[in-house]
């Protein structure tokens, strides 16, 4: 498998969508995916099933630890060169922010993609970019598609 | 298994009402029919039933682990306390080993280490019924934030 990965294009993103089409669990996370400036930008939409306590009305911590790793596989998947599948080894989260009851961007940043290992950070936002509401630390388990 | 020691009176009060939303209410967590197998200060033993809602091609996504797992170790925070008090995910580390079967019971066991300068560190396991393991995870949480809208859970 190689280790460089496509650029961002609507060719990847066509891909990352194609991706989502038929998983349940995509649906459930309302999961979009669009071409920012030269990334793919992936976007939980909101939904009353992803709060964790009515009362507060904040994103459920697992909701939002779940849809960075979603994104961080996508990205890999649909900018690997080659058919490649994978499996989360671990996702490591950090909570930065108070979330709120709405929609959560994510960017991913690949940092290496060996032979079998790929290792991604994801970092979600809702409103201003540069206040992460959190970011993760993901391992990946590659494998020839 | 030794039995769990009680819960303080709040505390219990307040699961009651916890479990009747996630049993009758909450739109994620009633459709995987939630059943308490075992409560006690600071440890849970919950038994869910993932449905197909959480598929990803056939298998269901590692991504409900995290969040059956992050919800059961908050309440292993909650068990430990004496009162009720909001809670934060400060950070969260999940590893997968198995994916879950959908329509199967997954148990989910959580305990809470200890709470030391407001922030508990606990653990957790989940399992398929045979015994299969599924995932495993470590979380820290604030306990008593100031506002409860940075509380997640």
């Amino acid at each position: 498998m190689k280790r460089d990965l496509l650029d961002a294009s609507d060719e990847t993103v066509a891909k990352a969508v194609a991706l989502t089409e038929g998983s349940a669990m995509a649906a459930w996370l309302g999961t979009k995916v669009s071409l920012g400036e030269g990334e793919h930008l992936y976007r939980l939409t909101f939904d009353e099933a992803h709060i964790g306590n009515p009362v507060i009305r904040a994103l459920h911590g697992g909701v939002i630890s779940a849809f960075l790793q979603y994104a961080a596989t996508l990205e890999v998947l649909s900018r690997s060169p080659q058919p490649a599948t994978c499996r989360t080894i671990s996702v490591h989260t950090s909570y930065l922010r108070g979330s709120r009851d709405q929609d959560l961007e994510v960017s991913v940043a690949v940092q290496r993609v060996g032979r079998r290992i790929a290792f991604v950070e994801a970092r979600g936002w809702q409103g201003e970019r540069d206040k992460a509401v959190a970011s993760a630390q993901i391992a990946l388990r590659m494998m020839e598609g | 298994m030794s039995n769990p020691e009680p819960l303080a009176p709040g505390i219990a009060q307040a699961f009651q009402g916890i479990q009747a939303a996630f049993t009758n209410e909450h739109p994620l967590f009633t459709q995987m029919a939630p059943k308490p197998l075992r409560v006690g200060r600071g440890e849970l033993l919950i038994r869910v039933t993932p449905t197909e809602t959480f598929l990803d091609g056939d298998r269901v996504h590692g991504g409900l682990m995290t969040i059956l797992l992050d919800t059961i170790m908050g309440m292993a925070t909650w068990a430990a306390l004496e009162e009720f008090q909001p809670l934060a995910t400060i950070n969260l580390q999940t590893d997968t080993y198995d994916h879950a079967v959908a329509g199967r019971h997954v148990i989910c066991e959580a305990i809470c280490e200890g709470i030391a300068d407001d922030v508990s560190i606990v653990r957790g396991k989940a399992t398929s019924e045979d015994g299969t393991l599924l995932a495993t995870a470590a979380g820290t949480f604030m306990v008593g934030t100031r506002s409860a809208q940075v509380s997640r859970i």
